[in-house]
């Protein structure tokens, strides 16, 4: 009897529910469905071109940095000067001559 | 090939996913009434239903590509539907930290304007009852009451064990049934 009494209340739950909610969107949901995947996929389309240059930039900027490395290190171990400051190292490193007034504006 | 309502789900996904717009907007149309219900019942009728409405469309839109029919699109339009709705309840508690709580009130919205003076007082009612839901029991009895799935189906859907589905609906049938005494026969 409580089970019939359950299933009847159960019945009427679900007619309440059919009935008190709306199964429509304001009018033209469609158009404006249709308009929010076209800007998504603008927006995918950017992002995408995006993540795209940020890899090529990362496929030239860590090579790049791995060939600098191995210049300086190549450098360093040619020269035989002991290294008293960042400077002379960096001087050594990537054989930069030193500045001097006559040539710090000669390029 | 011909869209429209002939046309299959398999065929309209398929054709949707190869880019073609008809079929993708016949795909919003027939599930338009799907979301709408999810939607409305977990959210209320809110300003912001409608875009979750569209924020589901998106959302199926990308997974098409992906879909692999293991089950029916409309339980998958279900599931992403309470998904979009989780989200944005996410949201709300987010938001109602800078301002203030939203009143119960403006969650049930605004009345279908087609509706007669008894009808609007129902459907309130109903919203009502509804917000005054845990959000994890509205997804329940949403899908349980409202469409049709059995308790496993709702299990899998939302991603809880059996046991779970039970004691949720049977309190939040019991809660459902003390606030719209008025409207139950019996």
């Amino acid at each position: 009897m409580a089970e019939m009494h359950e299933d009847w209340q159960e019945r009427q739950l679900a007619a309440l529910l059919a009935a008190g909610l709306r199964d429509r969107f304001a009018p033209h949901f469609d158009t404006r469905a249709m308009a929010a995947v076209r800007a998504a996929q603008a927006q995918g389309g950017l992002a995408d071109m995006a993540e795209r240059m940020a890899q090529a930039c990362r496929r030239v900027a860590v090579p790049a940095a791995v060939l600098s490395l191995m210049i300086a290190a190549y450098n360093v171990g040619a020269g035989s000067a002991p290294f008293e400051t960042v400077g002379t190292f960096v001087e050594a490193a990537f054989s930069i001559p030193p500045a001097t007034p006559d040539t710090a504006f000669s390029l | 090939m011909d869209i429209g309502p002939a046309s299959t789900d398999a065929d309209l996904i398929d054709l949707a996913a190869g880019g073609d717009p008809c079929a993708f907007r016949e795909l919003v149309r027939r599930y338009e009434a799907t979301v709408a219900r999810t939607v409305h019942g977990m959210l209320g009728n809110t300003a912001d239903a409608d875009d979750a409405g569209q924020e589901v469309m998106v959302r199926l839109y990308r997974a098409l590509a992906t879909f692999r029919g293991e089950a029916s699109l409309g339980t998958y339009v279900t599931r992403i539907a309470l998904n979009v709705c989780f989200d944005q309840l996410k949201r709300r508690r987010r938001q109602a930290w800078q301002f203030w709580q939203a009143d119960e009130d403006e969650q049930v919205g605004l009345a279908d304007p087609h509706d007669t003076g008894a009808a609007i007082e129902a459907a309130q009612a109903v919203q009502r009852a509804l917000v005054a839901l845990k959000p994890d029991y509205r997804a329940v009895v949403l899908l349980r009451l409202l469409h049709g799935y059995s308790t496993e189906e709702t299990a899998d859907i939302i991603g809880i064990p059996v046991g779970t589905v039970l004691s949720r609906l049977a309190r939040a049938k019991a809660l459902l049934a003390a606030e719209l005494e008025d409207y139950l026969d019996g």
